[in-house]
């Protein structure tokens, strides 16, 4: 049926003919390789006459179509009926293109079957001309390739949901080849290798990356080409700001159809930031365990002073605790100022608040210029405002309803080492004149210590009208010494 | 029979290093407790340095960390006089100065501790 000339066997007529062998054993075993071959290929045969419109169809070609055998009308239009709305333009004009300049043609398009369902096809055709090279004829092959289609879109689908899954994951993945080419680098590590895919796949880390990175990068590949399952290691690289980043890298081993590792796979989380915050936390559990040691120190301190001084239970309960009273008032303060420092105001209203500070405010006054006190000196500062106001409370301006106390600061010149001094006075009057206790107690020896904490000098006046302390401490933190 | 593993520390002349005034001062009644003699006291680095080199004192206790600043100059003044030396830090063993040998006491701590620390220290300088 397939001679060119159009003296093949019609759909309709049967091909293989009647019970009776035809006479051309040749032209028959031709035939019925064809037929065989179309049955086995899943393909039909055409052939459409110019002159007359007459096409006709082998009977694979009506099976395809859907048709009962004979259904087909044996026109161009019956044709173009079973064509899909959507291909039918394309497809004509790809038969048209070949009437008009000859040769071959190959398109796919899908058919409608009479019962609706969507086949995908491929036809093939091939332009015959008469002596006159008048287009005579057009034959040729039409293939179901609904399967190819399927896996086709299946494929393509599945290539668009990694890219999908991999643009959206927050990290960065790649692939490469057994040989460490990229294949495949998501957005994000585009953007982290500064290479985008056109100068990234098909080159490998030592065309991207300093030496020493990529030799790292090479390395692990290696390992994890040899390992099953893949191996987790960090892996740093230094960004464009100069930052070297850490990141937590799967690399894992992607196997063919045989088995053998053909592919690299790679996934990094950058935990840069993670590390950070970790060794911060680190820093800051060390310096929260030995602020307290420190802390719990300093109350040990304050207990042993304290009993030397007043080791009668009543009486000791009541100093420590006012003490310790003090202690976690200043600490507070700091807590406030994220143990930055504590501003002098503050410090010196937090230890005489509990002096009337807060009850009598008209018998006290405070003044001086912003100064910023660091945290050890803060509590220094605490402590022993916390003694001057306790024996001014019990003996001195703060025990009279008349007694006026006055603190006030000023900055100065340091005499040594350049800076600035501040210059605090402490200054009660009242009707009770002032004197020098008989021993050195607690909170002299204690304003005497801070001096020399603090970098300053402390005199205490006793004047008739009350007690006068002058405290004079470096603003800013000496130089390092050098040895 | 080597020597006597504490050694009395009547009459010891100490020279105390410590920024905290209220362990400072808490020391140095310890000190005086024990027998001791606060030969000097001093709470930041210059000061503490001076008397390191010059004060006459039998052995040293020094707190590691001194408003910020790291005692191991004075550590090292004394190790140069062939003095011995007791650490007080709040910061674990870690933060003690690695070429000064001393006995190492953690804060807070109790008087027998020092005690026997100092002891300890003289007893290593009689070996």
């Amino acid at each position: 049926m397939s001679s060119p000339d159009g003296s093949g066997a019609n759909a309709r007529t049967g091909a293989a003919g009647g019970a009776s062998a035809p006479a051309d054993i040749g032209a028959y075993l031709d035939e019925e390789h064809l037929r065989l071959a179309c049955e086995a290929g899943r393909l039909g045969t055409w052939e459409w006459t110019l002159a007359t419109d007459a096409v006709t169809w082998s009977p694979g070609l009506e099976a395809m179509h859907g048709r009962a055998p004979g259904s087909f009308d044996g026109t161009f239009a019956g044709v173009q009926e079973d064509m899909h709305p959507e291909d039918r333009d394309r497809v004509l004009a790809t038969i048209a293109g070949t009437l008009e300049r000859g040769g071959d043609y190959q398109v796919e398009y899908r058919i409608v079957r009479p019962d609706g369902a969507v086949r995908w096809v491929e036809g093939r055709g091939k332009l015959y001309h008469d002596a006159a090279g008048a287009p005579v004829r057009m034959i040729g092959v039409c293939m179901d390739i609904s399967e190819r289609k399927r896996a086709e879109a299946a494929l393509r689908e599945s290539e668009q949901r990694f890219a999908r899954f991999m643009e959206q994951f927050p990290g960065l993945a790649w692939i490469k080849d057994a040989e460490g080419r990229y294949v495949y680098a998501n957005d994000g590590a585009q953007r982290a290798f500064r290479t985008p895919e056109a100068q990234l796949y098909g080159r490998g880390d030592d065309e991207i990356f300093p030496p020493d990175t990529a030799a790292q990068f090479r390395d692990n590949d290696r390992r994890a080409l040899a390992s099953d399952l893949g191996i987790q290691v960090v892996e740093t690289m230094e960004h464009e700001d100069g930052v070297i980043h850490h990141s937590l890298v799967s690399k894992f081993p992607i196997y063919g159809a045989d088995g053998r590792a053909r592919l690299i796979g790679g996934m990094a989380v950058d935990i840069t930031d993670r590390r950070h915050t970790e060794e911060r936390q680190k820093l800051l559990l060390a310096e929260l365990n030995h602020r307290v040691k420190n802390t719990l120190a300093i109350v040990q301190s304050i207990a042993a002073l304290t009993l030397r001084e007043t080791p009668e239970p009543t009486a000791f309960n009541a100093a420590f605790s006012a003490r310790v009273a003090a202690l976690s008032r200043a600490h507070s303060l700091l807590t406030r100022e994220l143990w930055q420092g504590a501003a002098l105001a503050d410090i010196v209203r937090t230890a005489l608040a509990p002096f009337g500070g807060d009850a009598r405010p008209e018998a006290i006054d405070v003044d001086g210029p912003p100064v910023m006190v660091k945290p050890n000196a803060a509590v220094t500062l605490s402590l022993v405002l916390h003694e001057l106001a306790t024996n001014a409370a019990k003996h001195g301006a703060l025990a009279t309803p008349e007694g006026r106390l006055d603190v006030s600061w000023t900055l100065v010149a340091s005499e040594a080492g350049g800076g600035q001094d501040v210059d605090l006075v402490w200054r009660e009057r009242s009707d009770r004149p002032a004197r020098a206790p008989k021993k050195q107690g607690f909170g002299s020896r204690l304003i005497a210590a801070s001096a020399d904490q603090l970098g300053g000098t402390v005199e205490l006046g006793y004047r008739p009208d009350g007690i006068e302390a002058r405290l004079r401490f470096k603003l800013t933190e000496p130089a390092p010494a050098t040895t | 029979m080597g020597p006597p593993l504490v050694t009395p520390l009547d009459g010891l002349r100490v020279l105390v290093v410590e920024d905290e005034p209220m362990l400072s001062l808490a020391l140095q009644d310890t000190l005086a407790d024990l027998g001791c003699v606060v030969a000097g006291a001093a709470a930041r680095l210059e000061p503490a340095l001076r008397l390191a080199r010059e004060l006459n004192f039998d052995i040293a206790v020094l707190d590691i960390n001194l408003g910020g600043e790291r005692v191991d100059p004075v550590a090292e003044a004394v190790a140069a006089r062939r003095l011995p030396v007791v650490f007080l830090t709040g910061y674990g063993r870690a933060g003690v100065p690695p070429h000064v040998p001393g006995q190492v006491i953690e804060k807070p701590y109790q008087p027998a501790i020092l005690e026997a620390a100092l002891g300890r220290a003289m007893g290593k300088r009689h070996e």
